[in-house]
């Protein structure tokens, strides 16, 4: 808990990456949110709507993946990581610290870009508490499978400088590939659909599709079918197999270091 | 043979098949200041790290008598959290330890302002503040590596007054200062190419005690057992001066044995 406040110190009082944490899907989502402004055929549903439910799992992506891979990259750097080996802490408090971290800033991004959508794109938020279910067994598995992964993939950037560079480019191509920036993701090339499909981002962004999203618009799902189902076993299968990669490859101290 | 703080045989550690530390072996007694003193290069931040835990060693021997929570260690170049204050920055490393010097007393001991941001923090006053970070647990042994590295003279005196205050602690000092070694160690041992060439009181090391002196004046110069009975022969002369080898001498012909 300790450990939890003091990185929401350090994130919070670092102003120009709140802004742009917060900012980066959100801005994404008003850009090109405006720009699939189109009724989707025979659905009674924006291109945007459905856009700000596939957006919110990027946004998630964002806040997980993306910034715990950085963050921890940046840690490794600057001797935060190697402060806290010599002192009598035990080490899984720097991780509970991240948790606590990413929780508070991924629900604070979750709020932003549902407010945005809904004053802006008129989305409707459900009024059916299964629909909430829904959306909270995506969201804490989607967390937890990029969590993970972001914690695994800190290990690639060599320094703190190339992080962000390199945390990136995966989290761009994967939120192309996962149709989350194509509407409908039908549109894709075939190959590209079956490349993100092996990935969590997908499976998040169609978890929250079908929260948000009337059934209507399942014409436009590329089986037909929300596949509640398989969204749950490939997330939770991440959420497995990113642990494995995290035991497999973390390392606490920089490559340099011996 | 009485309880060490540190003791260390064989040490061996290699970087790809370039070694840096080659057999060293070393021992640190309560209570005593001990400096590692050596040229950039010569094996001292790779031992002091894997003293620290923070490196892993090929072979050798290390024992290290202090538990975890009674060491403090001072890191070379660290950078982390910039935005909080140097109040809170102590507060938090001070939560871990279990009898805890008071942060404000700390602060207060290193010359710093509570509420001063980390990041508005110079070279000198951000080692300060890894001192205060080092010493809040009340640790019985702390390690110091290259500490006033990249510090104007002044700044370089005030932060060895503050170690020597630190009376009742071991401290392991690795730094390429002579004068730092001078000023602060008990016991000096001279690393270079990852062995230790010479080890004793910085004031005899390498028979310097012993050494003859050299009268220089305006017009000559000799070497002798017995300057004072020299000078007295000489008379008056002008710019006369008496020497010693200086540590640096001593030090320099050291560590150029060792290559």
């Amino acid at each position: 808990m300790r450990r939890g406040i003091l990185e929401l110190k350090l994130f919070f009082r670092q102003r120009d990456a709140v802004v742009f944490t917060f900012a980066l899907p959100t801005v994404l989502l008003l850009l090109l949110g405006s720009i699939f402004d189109d009724e989707m055929r025979n659905t009674g549903v924006t291109g945007s709507q459905m856009f700000t439910a596939s957006m919110l799992a990027a946004g998630i992506a964002s806040t997980t993946f993306v910034n715990l891979g950085i963050g921890i990259a940046m840690d490794r750097d600057d001797g935060t990581i190697k402060r806290l080996l010599g002192i009598p802490m035990p080490r899984i408090h720097y991780f509970l610290g991240k948790l606590i971290l990413v929780l508070v800033v991924t629900l604070a991004e979750v709020v932003i870009m549902l407010t945005a959508g809904v004053l802006l794109f008129d989305v409707d938020l459900p009024n059916d508490v299964s629909k909430w279910a829904t959306f909270a067994w995506v969201f804490l598995l989607g967390v937890t499978g990029c969590s993970l992964l972001g914690v695994a993939a800190s290990s690639l950037p060599r320094t703190a400088r190339s992080a962000p560079a390199v945390m990136n480019l995966p989290y761009l191509v994967l939120c192309f590939i996962s149709g989350v920036f194509v509407i409908p993701a039908k549109n894709l090339p075939e190959w590209l659909v079956d490349i993100g499909a092996v990935f969590p981002l997908k499976w998040m962004a169609q978890g929250f599709r079908s929260v948000f999203m009337p059934d209507s618009l399942l014409d436009h799902e590329i089986t037909g079918s929300w596949e509640h189902g398989r969204v749950a076993l490939v997330l939770a299968a991440w959420c497995i197999g990113g642990l494995v990669l995290c035991l497999a490859t973390f390392r606490w101290r920089s490559r340099q270091a011996g | 043979m009485t309880e060490k703080a540190i003791h260390v045989k064989g040490l061996r550690k290699s970087y790809g098949g370039k070694v840096a530390v080659d057999g060293l072996d070393l021992d640190v007694a309560y209570g005593e200041c001990f400096a590692l003193l050596g040229p950039n290069g010569a094996g001292k931040t790779t031992t002091v790290e894997i003293l620290e835990g923070h490196r892993t060693k090929d072979a050798g021997t290390v024992e290290i008598g202090p538990r975890k929570d009674e060491i403090g260690i001072v890191l070379q170049e660290v950078a982390d959290a910039a935005d909080l204050t140097v109040l809170e920055m102590v507060s938090h490393f001070a939560s871990y330890y279990p009898n805890p010097r008071p942060p404000a007393e700390v602060i207060g001991f290193v010359d710093l302002q509570p509420k001063a941001r980390i990041r508005t923090l110079s070279g000198g006053q951000r080692r300060r503040l890894d001192v205060a970070i080092g010493i809040v647990g009340r640790p019985r042994l702390l390690f110091l590596d290259e500490p006033t590295t990249g510090f104007d003279p002044q700044a370089r005196r005030h932060f060895w007054a503050l170690i020597k205050a630190l009376e009742d602690t071991t401290i392991v000092l690795t730094t390429h200062y002579l004068e730092e070694a001078e000023a602060l160690a008990s016991r000096v041992a001279v690393i270079a190419q990852g062995r230790i060439v010479a080890e004793g009181d910085p004031k005899t090391l390498g028979g310097r005690a012993t050494a003859k002196a050299t009268v220089r004046w305006d017009g000559g110069e000799t070497q002798t057992d017995d300057p004072a009975a020299l000078v007295a022969s000489l008379g008056e002369v002008k710019g006369l001066t008496v020497t010693r080898p200086s540590l640096e001498d001593v030090y320099l012909q050291l560590i150029g044995e060792g290559k």
